[in-house]
């Protein structure tokens, strides 16, 4: 029998990806916008329906739906090697790029909670750990060897 | 039996002649009673607007019918034609086809693009319904340019873009900070532009509109005028944490908000963005606070700016608008000649 762990595991950081997707599409729309609104340089036939409080909005929610799906599912996963492995942790780099990912995001919630930063400069965070995780997705099958390897 | 037109617009005259024949809404159902009884005129319609007075007719003579609606148009006083003459217009047949098409769909109003005279076309054509001048042919005419109107307006972008100052002002804000509804205001200076800009915004719902000034006799003038709160001018920087938008038209000679006072300001509304618009000159806002994170500032010339680039844009569009009423009108023509030939 599949280890339900696993299968919970999978399911989360699928959902958690796509929560991480939609908040990377905001993030680059809202930079556009943000960038012509600051050169007061506007596009001729006129800006996307969005504002840059919906944009911004939309980002934190799914920003914040993706980082809990994904602690989640990273639980999930430490359990499921666990069971398979006996051990919570075995280095697979998989697993470190998404402990990095982790922290990263969970740094991007802070300091968007914490007020400390708004707009443009969360926005641009967030692309960045955005490319972080789909390296984690992609990048490291590509270039590491693991548990997470298509074989 | 021709089609016509006989008018008078904004190209042509200016207003103190164009007031002289403007029909005003009361006078019309009379005005359109009389103009079936102008001989040669067989069905009639007219358009009475602030940037035009135009009659737009079938006719069974041509050289009596303009005379006659010339007259009719100038109230038949004694030289007024003559002394209108250059200012009144007459087209015929597809000429005046192509004109209603313009007019209709806002490539002839002052400001191109516009959609309000649409509205005004199809209650002119309701009026004369209402009278019964109107025809088959003034029938037929008319629902086609109703429909060229809203093929152009779809198919080219004449209506694209916001082109007065204070549209581009609430369009931006509307951008920057999502819905208008819960949003608070502050005027800083209690002029003209300021009077207007905050009915502009109050207009567009905002919540709660601060006022202050030097005098504080006149922001409280202001402020009752547009349910808000007079605030002295020493003590406006502490309600700059609670508003949204400040719009700034002060006579001070020098910036009253440099990026050294906005800075903490924007900490301490923990980097909520706002919207600065500085419609002062000499300005009130060194240019410089633009570059805070969160901060939008536009003054006068910004957005005077954006309203020449979009009409820029219009007229840019002209051509293409031209080409699909030509052939709206050669195609409504044809239909015409049809109809004159089997009677």
């Amino acid at each position: 029998m599949a280890n339900i762990f696993l299968i919970i595991h999978i399911l989360l950081s699928c959902l958690s990806y796509l929560g991480f997707s939609l908040a990377f599409f905001s993030a680059v729309v809202f930079l556009w916008m943000e960038r012509r609104l600051k050169a007061k340089h506007l596009p001729k036939l006129g800006f996307l329906p969005w504002s840059l409080e919906s944009l911004d909005n939309f980002n934190t929610k799914t920003l914040m739906g993706g980082f809990v799906f994904f602690t989640v599912g990273l639980i999930a996963g430490i359990i499921a090697t666990k069971q398979r492995f006996g051990r919570f942790f075995i280095g697979d780099p998989k697993e470190l790029w998404s402990f990095a990912s982790w922290l990263f995001y969970a740094g991007i919630v802070w300091v968007r909670f914490s007020y400390t930063l708004r707009g443009r400069k969360v926005m641009l965070l967030a692309s960045l750990a955005f490319g972080m995780v789909l390296f984690t997705f992609i990048g490291v099958n590509v270039f590491f060897q693991g548990i997470h390897s298509i074989r | 039996m021709n089609l016509i037109t006989v008018g008078i617009s904004h190209k042509t005259a200016p207003i103190e002649e164009r007031e002289a024949l403007f029909f005003s809404g009361k006078e019309l159902p009379s005005a359109l009673q009389r103009l079936t009884e102008v001989p040669a005129v067989q069905e009639g319609v007219i358009l009475s607007t602030c940037n035009r007075v135009e009659i737009y007719g079938l006719i069974s003579d041509t050289k009596e019918g303009e005379e006659k609606l010339k007259h009719f148009l100038c109230r038949n006083v004694p030289g007024r034609v003559g002394k209108m003459n250059g200012k009144l217009y007459t087209f015929l047949d597809d000429e005046s086809v192509i004109h209603l098409f313009k007019v209709a769909s806002g490539v002839d109003s002052m400001v191109v693009g516009e959609s309000e005279i649409l509205g005004q076309v199809k209650q002119a054509y309701q009026e004369a319904v209402k009278a019964q001048t109107t025809g088959k042919v003034m029938h037929t005419l008319f629902q086609k340019s109703f429909q060229t109107a809203k093929m152009v307006r779809q198919q080219t972008g004449i209506g694209k873009g916001f082109v007065s100052v204070s549209s581009v002002a609430v369009s931006l804000a509307k951008k920057i900070l999502g819905g208008l509804a819960d949003r608070k205001v502050m005027i800083l200076g209690a002029g003209e532009m300021s009077q207007l800009a905050a009915k502009t915004l109050r207009d567009e719902g905002v919540s709660s509109i601060v006022v202050s000034n030097r005098s504080y006799d006149r922001a409280q003038e202001l402020a009752v005028l547009f349910n808000g709160k007079a605030v002295h001018f020493e003590e406006y920087p502490r309600f700059m944490n609670q508003v949204d938008i400040i719009i700034s038209s002060t006579a001070a000679p020098h910036f009253i908000l440099s990026k050294k006072t906005v800075a903490p300001l924007m900490k301490e509304r923990k980097q909520r963005p706002l919207f600065l618009l500085d419609i002062a000159v000499p300005r009130d806002i060194d240019p410089a606070v633009n570059e805070l994170d969160n901060v939008y500032l536009y003054d006068i010339d910004d957005l005077e700016g954006i309203v020449k680039e979009n009409v820029t844009y219009r007229e840019g569009q002209l051509v293409l608008c031209y080409s699909l009423i030509e052939q709206k009108s050669e195609r409504f023509m044809s239909w015409f000649h049809q109809i004159r030939s089997s009677r």
